[in-house]
């Protein structure tokens, strides 16, 4: 009787002990691989824990700290985005940094080199641009973002209802995607559609000569043709930009070598075919006095007030012009939109500067949920409500190619953005986005920078022969790679 | 009896350190006096200064490993033409912005507290009001004033019957530079003619009363009497003013963003632009141009002391 009594409290001291024993190791090892096959029930309790339909975790509370650029679109759609976002994912919450500097902002961040204090999401690049901190790792690749599911088209991913040319157009830095962009935005000339009817000025010049032409009457009729603001010269680039390199490089039957020399600084650069007869293409237009005057004088805005005073017929910029100008717009103004066509027949294809905006990057030291998080609301970015949202309040152009081609929808959109839409369409236009794969930090490439970034005013008003300056640009250039090498 | 030992020996300890009473009360009042603007000054200034100096060693975009390359950037700097285009720029400012400064700040001042006009209160805070103004909303007016289309020096000019056919006087190379100097000399005139009539009502009437006495006309009060008093508070606003010239860009980044073509380029803005361009970043280089800056700044204050008049006068 006494051994029976005995054999019983040892099996039953032994089962206590192994019950602690596997409540005490439970916690630690409850994802693990081994318990999970040993104890079913233990495996399953994890299953239980409530998750989104996502797969992310209900009950884990994150806040994304953002870094928000509020540019020519505003933040209103963001903020419109965010509600949505939290009212549907409670446990997340997000803080928000809001600025137009968001820039200098970052790269104070940045070279802090405090992860901690590194926003989880932003949405500009830094100065400087983000090849060199893609390089060092510290962005969050998001490739797979493309293959997400979209919430209000669970069966569809996000690359199936992208407009075409966004996908292949993101940038590639070392084979990797560390960007994506929630709309499409459009370079190119903005005009006074009313005022070209009233004029009687061709809206859709399909040719290099039939441009000039334009030009040419609008000089005629006593309006400055093009106007950009020259303090920051490179906004010539929104319609004169890498899109027309490409474009020549089409003409030559070379497109796809152009570009990949492009991104990889391959030379010649400066004095390659194509943008010697891009820049020759711009002083010739300066000789002819088809650039406003007092061009260099001019900044962002008081160029874009040009063209709603009536004193210059268009403006190189992007589709965010409508929201940007909206407070000193008149009732009757109506935004029309064309792209320099350097093509010299309709058969050949026309470039325009494609294409995205609104780009979100993620920072790759944080934590695995955060990461997962901030994707989850990049997604949402693309869905109906929001991209509507955004392409009505702010201007923007939509990401999804479903909404711009239902025209029940798009006649929502600003004029500006059904003005792109038309245009596009109509005109078969190849968009792309012009981008560098490769970063440089040598001095010379700056001031081969500041060389042509000084010397484009003098080419577009016909100051200054471009060739000298692009062979000093091409020689200061290749010292940079020389040195970086 | 212990206990007394004890207390003596603390006493004794304490007084050994100076710490009786009196010295900690002294010790404590100067720690709270100097520490947290000492401290201050070590970790936003020096700190950074030093810092600067050793990025200037490095090419370093601010994001990746930086790598060391010894004193290239400084020979670049020396070989790169912008930062002597920039720097002819800031000598020409620093030559011409301190003399009108100095120049109508005295006259003003000299006014307002030689001429009992009834409007002195008024013109002081007039005179003051572009001081309270910043830099930025001093450029944006100024831009204004200087626009081809609706600006009003074109207007006023067009009252004279000139035609000035939309003319941009910030969008010209051989106008810009000149166009830039008025807003910079007219917000330094706003400090410095309250502290030169301040500085000259200090002076007592008594001085100017004997000389008059004397028979001393006003030219001769002026530089025989308030010109020296006020001496050593023209010779701080010049140093100010130089330095300012030399370090300032902002101005001139509102105004004409260092164009048209680079003729109104300043060696601040050269060095901010290579710093957080949005095409370019190198900290390395550019904190090396700021090494160069720093010892161009030291150089003009040594010769501000060394040129402007040493003998202080006092009453």
């Amino acid at each position: 009787m006494n051994k029976t009594v005995k054999k019983l409290a040892s099996v039953g001291l032994v089962t206590a002990m192994a019950v602690i024993a596997a409540c005490g190791n439970g916690g630690n090892n409850a994802n693990s691989g081994n318990n999970a096959a040993n104890a079913p029930a233990a495996s399953n309790a994890p299953a239980e824990v409530a998750v989104y339909e996502n797969g992310l975790p209900k009950d884990e509370k994150v806040t994304l700290k953002v870094g928000f650029f509020v540019g020519g679109y505003g933040r209103e759609w963001f903020d419109h985005a965010v509600e949505n976002f939290t009212a549907k994912y409670p446990n997340v919450s997000f803080d928000i940094t809001a600025s137009a500097d968001m820039k200098t902002i970052l790269s104070t961040k940045i070279s802090a080199n405090d992860d901690k204090e590194m926003f989880d999401l932003f949405n500009t690049t830094p100065a400087g641009g983000i090849v060199s901190l893609a390089q060092a790792g510290k962005l969050e690749p998001m490739d797979d973002i493309w293959d997400m599911k979209l919430p209000d088209a669970p069966d569809k991913t996000v690359k199936d209802l992208t407009l075409p040319g966004m996908y292949e157009s993101t940038t590639l830095i070392n084979s990797k995607r560390y960007e994506f962009a929630a709309s499409s935005s459009f370079g190119g000339l903005f005009f006074n559609k009313k005022l070209f009817d009233e004029h009687g000025w061709n809206q859709n010049p399909k040719t290099w000569d039939e441009f000039k032409q334009l030009l040419a009457d609008i000089k005629a009729d006593g309006i400055a043709p093009i106007t950009f603001p020259g303090m920051h010269p490179n906004y010539v680039d929104w319609a004169f930009g890498a899109a027309k390199l490409f474009e020549l490089a089409d003409m030559n039957g070379q497109a796809d070598q152009y570009i990949e020399n492009y991104k990889t600084f391959t030379l010649p650069q400066y004095k390659s075919t194509e943008a010697v007869e891009h820049w020759n293409r711009l002083y010739e237009l300066g000789q002819l006095g088809y650039f406003a005057e007092g061009l260099p004088a001019l900044s962002h805005t008081q160029s874009q007030m040009q063209v709603i005073q009536k004193e210059a017929a268009m403006v190189s910029t992007g589709s965010h012009v409508e929201n940007e100008m909206k407070e000193a717009t008149p009732a009757d103004f109506d935004w029309g939109f064309m792209i320099v066509p350097f093509r010299e027949s309709t058969d050949q294809t026309l470039w325009v500067r494609s294409g995205t905006t609104n780009f979100n990057y993620i920072w790759a030291n944080k934590p695995e949920l955060n990461k997962k998080w901030a994707k989850e609301f990049i997604v949402e970015l693309m869905t109906l409500d929001n991209q509507q949202y955004i392409a009505e309040k702010a201007g923007a152009l939509p990401m999804r190619s479903d909404l711009t081609e239902d025209t029940a929808r798009t006649v929502n959109l600003s004029s500006s953005a059904q003005a792109v839409l038309k245009y596009i369409t109509e005109n078969d236009a190849r968009a792309y986005k012009a981008s560098r794969s490769v970063s440089i930090s040598d001095p010379n490439f700056a001031q081969a920078t500041k060389l042509m970034d000084e010397n484009t005013i003098k080419f577009v008003l016909g100051q200054q022969d471009p060739m000298p300056i692009l062979e000093e640009a091409e020689k200061l250039l290749t010292k940079a790679l020389e040195a970086q090498k | 009896m212990a206990d007394t030992t004890v207390v003596k020996t603390q006493h004794t300890w304490l007084q050994r350190l100076g710490l009786d009473k009196k010295n900690t009360q002294k010790w404590i009042f100067l720690f709270v006096a100097i520490v947290p603007p000492f401290g201050g000054y070590l970790l936003f200034t020096l700190f950074p200064n030093i810092l600067s100096l050793y990025y200037a060693f490095l090419d370093w975009d601010g994001f990746t490993e930086p790598k060391f390359v010894g004193f290239d950037n400084f020979v670049t700097a020396f070989n790169d033409k912008y930062v002597w285009r920039a720097l002819g720029h800031n000598v020409i400012f620093m030559l011409v912005i301190p003399t009108f400064v100095v120049l109508i700040s005295l006259l003003l001042g000299y006014l307002i507290s030689n001429k009992n006009y009834r409007e002195n209160k008024l013109l002081k805070v007039l005179f003051f009001f572009p001081n309270v103004l910043s830099t930025v909303v001093i450029a944006l007016l100024w831009a204004f004033i200087y626009d081809g289309s609706y600006g009003l020096l074109n207007g006023i000019i067009e009252l004279f019957g000139f035609d000035m056919k939309n003319f941009y006087w910030l969008g010209e190379e051989r106008t810009a530079i000149l166009a830039v100097i008025p807003p910079w000399v007219w917000g330094g005139v706003a400090l410095y003619v309250i502290i030169f009539a301040n500085a000259m009502l200090a002076i007592p009437k008594s001085l100017y009363e004997a000389a008059i006495l004397e028979g001393a006309d006003h030219m001769t009060r002026l530089f025989k009497i308030t010109m020296p008093l006020i001496m050593p508070i023209v010779k701080v606003a010049v140093l100010f003013l130089v330095v300012g010239t030399l370090k300032s860009f902002e101005n001139i980044l509102i105004l004409t963003n260092g164009g048209p073509y680079g003729s109104t380029d300043v060696i601040g803005l050269y060095m901010f632009n290579l710093a957080f361009g949005e095409e370019y970043r190198n900290y390395g280089y550019a904190s090396a141009i700021g090494m160069i800056l720093f010892v161009i700044l030291v150089t003009a204050k040594v010769l501000t002391d060394k040129f402007l008049p040493k003998k202080d006068v006092e009453f």
